[in-house]
């Protein structure tokens, strides 16, 4: 088949999901099940207000503050809570601290499972059968690909998120940035750094 | 379930493909699924084992080929369609019946509502539930070789290990039973610890670890 005729035929599948997800909401609003406004509230709020800078301000926060570090590292749900970031995906958050002698990688290999409230929604890569099959059998090569280069001597431990519990990694403080404060801080902290798929 | 979605250590998949600045949705129809089915819970009130029990019963290649909203608007189909909230037909432009009376008493969620939706969440714990917690910190276990042919949030790459017990943290809605029979059994929930190389042998490197949270019915003791 030619790239043309593929790109074709994906098209048209395309239309058909799409008119199928336009028969449903109509199906639904018509039902009194949804409203049109609320749908529109929800993807606004996971769109444009939910994403990974929620996450950036708690590392930020916890590099600068020891005692919220530790409360933190102890109680993921009530330390980002006092950012008043909390709900969906995010019930029951565990961080989890990135040491000389480990490093953490996040994935749900049995389905999405993510932390929403403080990275938002997931991206495609997180929720494909290749990420899913190969971070817990080689993470090292997986993280090698990410350009995550570790020595030997470095453990890593995967966090296979199989039930309530989501996970947040806590990177690193990289060397140099003594001097810079919290809201500089947070601007090199990455999606990619808080799944344990890069440095930062 | 040993079904396709459960692909963790499975060979074959390819390359992880990133996209540079991927946009949250790659569609508008992307946008629409999500909040429907996000929003719909609200009157059904299924919640997130339900919808895994859907995605899981697609045929396999189909599971394979299909992006992953279009998994969700599979698995909100077969649930509205489940508890009478559409019918094919009704999909297909004919006449729109009424909401079904069970569902009449649940509020559908209204916009000015949706942060505050958000921020309670949908959390599964049951504290206080009394129920004996069998295994403690520290414990060594081992994992059931099979939970059976209904959904499990056991992955088939951790069955009949031997793990450690690394954290309890109380009891929640025991997904398989909720899934199957939405039943909400509550059972204690621990975080364990695999070695790598328990679980793929030499090809680990010593050192290296996968953690997984557990349902307790899926624990054996060492020695049991």
């Amino acid at each position: 088949m030619s790239d043309r005729g593929h790109d074709h035929s994906h098209d048209e599948e395309e239309r058909g999901i799409a008119l199928r997800v336009k028969a449903l909401e109509r199906v639904l609003i018509a039902k009194g099940a949804v409203n049109a406004d609320a749908l529109d509230q929800f993807v606004d709020a996971y769109e444009t207000k939910i994403g990974p800078r929620n996450g950036a301000m708690v590392v930020a926060r916890a590099w600068t503050d020891p005692a919220y570090q530790k409360r933190l590292l102890e109680d993921g749900v009530a330390a980002i809570g006092e950012f008043g970031f909390s709900g969906i995906e995010g019930d029951h958050l565990r961080v989890i601290e990135n040491t000389d002698e480990t490093h953490n990688v996040v994935v749900c290999t049995l389905c999405s499972c993510y932390p929403w409230p403080v990275l938002g929604l997931p991206p495609v890569w997180y929720k494909s059968p290749p990420y899913r099959s190969r971070i817990v059998r080689e993470p090292r090569a997986v993280l090698a690909e990410f350009g995550v280069e570790l020595p030997e001597s470095k453990n890593i431990r995967v966090w296979d998120s199989t039930a309530d519990l989501r996970y947040m990694i806590l990177p690193q403080r990289p060397d140099g940035t003594e001097d810079l404060e919290e809201e500089a801080l947070a601007d090199l902290v990455t999606r990619d750094g808080m799944i344990g798929t890069a440095l930062v | 379930m040993d079904g396709i979605h459960d692909c963790g250590g499975m060979h074959g998949f390819g390359e992880i493909e990133r996209e540079e600045n991927e946009p949250y949705f790659h569609a508008e129809w992307e946008r629409r699924i999500f909040a429907i089915t996000s929003v719909m819970s609200f009157v059904t009130l299924t919640g997130d084992d339900q919808y895994r029990r859907e995605m899981e019963r697609m045929e396999p290649g189909h599971y394979l080929r299909s992006s992953y909203y279009e998994k969700w608007l599979d698995a909100t189909i077969s649930i509205a369609t489940e508890v009478g909230l559409t019918t094919e037909d009704e999909l297909a432009g004919g006449p729109i019946g009424p909401m079904p009376e069970a569902l009449t008493g649940n509020p559908p969620a209204i916009a000015s509502e949706v942060w505050q939706n958000i921020h309670a969440g949908a959390s599964k714990a049951i504290p206080d539930s009394g129920v004996p917690q069998c295994f403690q910190t520290g414990e060594r276990i081992r994992t059931r070789a099979q939970m059976g042919h209904e959904h499990t949030r056991l992955p088939r790459y951790a069955r009949n290990k031997v793990g450690t017990i690394e954290r309890a943290w109380g009891t929640f809605v025991f997904a398989d039973t909720n899934a199957a029979e939405n039943r909400q059994v509550p059972v204690h929930v621990y975080s364990v610890a695999f070695e790598a190389t328990d679980l793929w042998g030499e090809e680990a490197s010593d050192g290296d670890s996968v953690v997984l949270d557990l349902f307790e019915p899926y624990l054996l003791p060492l020695d049991g």
